[in-house]
């Protein structure tokens, strides 16, 4: 099955010059098993902002979210997508083995990493992560894919709650990643 | 369906709002504390809370908005609200800044005693005692992996599985796993793994290994363990392997290195987020305090306007009965103390309706009979003058000015001094009325006085005026003119002595008359000359006299007799000039003629007109001292008196004047200066110009000559005639 991505140049994708920030650099669906399943690489950037990093390494799990957003393109804004999936999952530091863990919700046991770089490396690299799809894509059709990666502050313990909503080191969300794509 | 019935009453508002408030805060609060399911919804009642503060900040805004435009407005009740709702804030403020500041400190003070720095140094020493004993176990387990490793070097890789299970079996409960460096696993045995697929190390620790460094490591596993994970490089026949070992630690030592792991954790998060649990639980505590405080400034307010919605309806009510507005009745709402206050108000406004009402019809009755009182006063002939106790004017009709020539209607309230003053010739007058007020008893006497037009002859009537206590505090005086009266009598004496005249005395005249010429017609043959011319001499003596005398009678007779005037426009100017026409120079008199032009045609007798022109002309020949050259000056001129237009003569001779003490009776018959003349001319002058319905007076403020003024009445017509025309 051949899946064609175009880059969308649109002025959100563009990388934000700022020390932090995500930036998704590349992301792509594959079709397995006759498209029963889907599978996403995709490659990311991850800045986390000195805060962030703080309280990562004071103990405090930062919980990421990606977005995945498929649509038929050309399709009515009311028309329901063909997915809108959610994947979450969080980083820690584990201090009495000074390793730093990616925990996926329902997803055992967490992957360990001896430093931050393996970490953010690891993170950045998305290779083949099952994608359901809500529904079966047609033949032939053009999609509309938009991933996008943030940091979901309400996750965070709660008295860091109000100070990430008003810090703008704690607002760190990549710009939605935009392709299409035939089936 | 009436709205005002269906909304909820203002006290459940409230009751709303404060249990709304209560429960926001006290859900906040709860999240705040633990991090229990509630925990999820603090953003969302961070921000609710925080809405709920900008909603009642709106309100106590609008408040304060229309209280202080109440107060530039100066709206009754502004000030007392402003000054409650001050007290009340002040109130509320106070102890809630106070307790905000105490339970700041305290809190302050209680989130830092949770941390010291022994307990620091306690947990991470604990965390480092944990990795010391586990290092230990790392330390053996990777000196068996690196014993077991030795063995598999350069073993043929068919014979790395046999080797692997024998050593297996020996060394118990773990996961040895052999892969190439393409991750391609030779063998695996053990069954720690939870997965199927073993858990191979990633690029990092490859890296690593590649570099000649073993790695060795704990890892958390699944569920509350830990694992030793080890992983050596073995020197292959063909390739080089990696051996991984993972072996799980103890379970005893892995409990307690979970629960130091999870101590040390929650303690550095704990340390790590101690700011921000300040500022959350400052926040909480402000949005608390916010809240509180706004709500029970806006209920402050709300209640304050209650409260002050009477007193303000009260001072309105005051206000437009101050305004004079005593309709005004006011809503009574409550039944308290504020709604007695207000019923009494509706009654005390209803009472001085009432009262104001009844003032209202007084007055009236007294101006209507103020009114009447004075159109009859008005009316009256008679002059009415009224002075208080301190003898100053408070009344003084029409008549009075009218009879006294002088205005006097223009100085009430004025003392009689002043009175005096302002018209020197009622002096006289003045005294006498001002002797006579005094007195407590009614009094009427006549009294003669010089006014501005000669002798005035008044009636007097005065009453003493008496208070409710019978204390004399003025007193009323009516005067007639009676000058016109008493001429009139003294004209009719005049008419009765001259008809007797005529009647006793002219009769016998004639047969004097024809007796005498008898007696000189039978005597003066039989007398001698000188008898004769004696009788003669005697006869025609007693024939003149007996004729003056009947020229005499027959003038009195004239004048005794009811004037027969045939009334036609006649103008003045013309005939004074057809007058004078007939006294040349010759005639001892010089006329200076000043007559207005366009004057009005008056409604006169021209034949009774000339004889007035020719007594008077006569009586200044006559006053004439014999052998000067007399002057005679006329001037007319148009005047009002008193709105009625009246032609004004006034004849003035360079005679010797009229002496004061006959001046007032010049105009009366038989009253003359002169040596000649019967003394009627000017009293028939009079006689005619009144008849006419004019006046004329003697000026006797001018010391040189004679001075006559005389005024004749425009008719209504003819007045209308020039005034249009």
């Amino acid at each position: 099955m051949l899946v064609a991505a175009w880059m969308d140049f649109s002025p959100l994708a563009a990388t934000a010059a700022t020390d932090y920030g995500f930036n998704i650099q590349r992301a792509e669906l594959h079709a397995f098993d006759d498209g029963k399943l889907y599978l996403l690489d995709a490659d990311i950037d991850y800045r986390f902002s000195e805060p962030a990093i703080e309280a990562l390494r004071n103990g405090v799990c930062l919980s990421l979210v990606l977005t995945l957003k498929v649509k038929q393109e050309n399709a009515w804004w009311f028309e329901n997508l063909v997915t809108d999936d959610k994947i979450s999952f969080r980083i820690c530091y584990h201090a009495l083995s000074k390793l730093y863990q990616i925990i996926y919700e329902n997803i055992e046991p967490p992957l360990n990493f001896v430093s931050y770089n393996a970490l953010l490396q690891s993170m950045g690299s998305i290779r083949e992560f099952p994608v359901v799809l809500a529904f079966q894509l047609s033949q032939g059709e053009r999609y509309r894919a938009s991933l996008s990666v943030g940091l979901d502050i309400e996750s965070l313990p709660l008295p860091l709650r109000p100070v990430a909503y008003v810090n703008p080191a704690w607002h760190l969300n990549s710009p939605q990643y935009k392709w299409t794509f035939v089936k | 369906m009436d709205l005002r019935k269906i909304k909820p009453p203002l006290g459940l508002s409230v009751l709303v709002l404060f249990v709304a408030i209560v429960a926001s805060l006290h859900l906040m609060s709860s999240a705040t504390q633990d991090s229990s399911q509630l925990g999820k919804l603090y953003s969302l009642l961070v921000l609710i809370n925080t809405l709920g503060s900008f909603l009642l900040l709106g309100l106590v805004g609008a408040n304060v908005y229309w209280l202080l435009r109440q107060l530039k407005r100066k709206a009754a009740g502004s000030q007392l609200t402003a000054r409650m709702v001050f007290l009340f804030t002040l109130l509320a403020l106070a102890p809630a800044s106070i307790v905000f500041y105490y339970s700041m400190q305290f809190l302050q003070q209680n989130i830092d005693s949770w941390f010291d720095v022994g307990i620091d140094h306690a947990m991470d020493d604990a965390l480092e005692l944990g990795r010391s004993a586990l290092d230990e176990q790392m330390r053996t387990l990777l000196k068996q992996t690196e014993q077991v490793a030795s063995h598999l070097d350069n073993m043929p890789a068919s014979m790395i599985p046999i080797t692997l299970s024998e050593v297996y079996e020996n060394t118990g409960d773990g996961e040895m796993t052999v892969f190439n460096k393409n991750g391609h696993i030779i063998v695996s045995s053990g069954s720690s793994s939870d997965s199927i697929v073993p858990d191979l190390p990633g690029e990092g620790i490859l890296l690593q290994l590649r570099q000649g460094k073993s790695y060795v490591a704990l890892e958390p596993a699944a569920g509350s363990g830990m694992n030793i994970r080890t992983v050596v490089l073995v020197d292959g026949r063909d390739e080089n392997y990696f051996f991984q070992t993972i072996f799980p630690v103890p379970k005893r030592l892995a409990e307690l290195g979970v629960t130091v792991e999870a101590a040390h954790a929650q303690y550095k998060e704990l340390n790590y987020l101690r700011s921000s649990l300040k500022a959350t639980f400052a926040l909480t505590l402000s949005l608390v305090l916010l809240l509180s405080l706004l709500a029970a400034i806006w209920v402050a307010f709300v209640s304050i306007r209650r409260i002050v919605a009477p007193v303000r309806r009260l001072a309105e009510g005051t206000r437009a009965v101050a305004e004079g507005n005593y309709e005004k009745r006011l809503p009574v709402k409550s039944r308290d103390e504020l709604g007695f206050l207000v019923e009494s108000f509706n009654a005390m406004t209803a009472k001085i309706a009432r009262a104001r009402d009844e003032a209202q019809n007084s007055r009236f009755e007294v101006e209507r009979q103020r009114a009447y009182l004075e159109t009859v006063l008005a009316n009256l002939s008679s002059g009415v003058m009224s002075f208080d106790g301190h003898m100053r004017l408070q009344t003084a009709n029409h008549a009075v000015d009218t009879i006294l020539h002088a205005e006097i209607g223009s100085l009430l309230n004025a003392p009689m001094p002043e009175l005096t003053n302002a018209f020197p010739h009622l002096d006289e007058l003045m005294r006498f009325i001002g002797e006579h007020l005094i007195r407590e008893k009614p009094w009427r006497e006549e009294i003669h006085f010089n006014g501005t037009y000669g002798r005035q002859d008044l009636f007097c009537r005065g009453t003493p005026l008496f208070d409710l206590e019978g204390a004399w505090h003025g007193a009323v005086v009516v005067f007639d003119d009676v000058t016109a009266l008493i001429q009139a009598q003294r004209r009719a004496a005049w008419g009765e002595v001259a008809q007797r005249l005529a009647h006793e005395i002219k009769n016998p005249l004639t047969p004097i008359q024809l007796s005498a010429e008898r007696l000189k017609h039978k005597l003066s043959k039989k007398l001698g000359e000188s008898d004769a011319e004696v009788l003669d001499k005697s006869t025609k003596t007693i024939v003149q006299q007996v004729e003056a005398m009947k020229s005499m009678v027959n003038a009195f007779a004239e004048y005794a007799k009811p004037s027969i005037i045939h009334l036609q426009p006649v103008d003045l100017c013309q005939l004074i000039e057809e007058v004078v026409a007939l006294y040349p120079p010759q005639s001892g008199l010089e006329f200076t003629l000043k007559l207005e032009k366009g004057l009005p045609k008056i409604s006169a007798d021209p034949v009774r007109l000339r004889q007035v022109l020719h007594n008077l002309i006569k009586n200044a020949q006559e006053a004439i001292t014999p052998g000067t050259l007399g002057t005679m000056s006329i001037n007319t001129h148009l005047i009002q008196v008193s709105g009625n237009p009246l032609i004004e003569v006034l004849l003035h001779d360079n005679g010797p004047g009229i002496a004061l003490e006959q001046a007032e009776r010049i105009f009366d018959p038989y009253v003359t200066t002169k040596t000649k003349g019967t003394g009627l001319g000017l009293a028939i002058v009079k006689k005619i110009v009144e008849e006419h319905g004019g006046v004329i007076h003697l000026d006797q403020t001018v010391q040189q000559g004679a001075w006559f003024v005389l005024r004749l009445p425009v008719g209504d017509g003819l007045w209308e005639g020039v005034s249009h025309g």
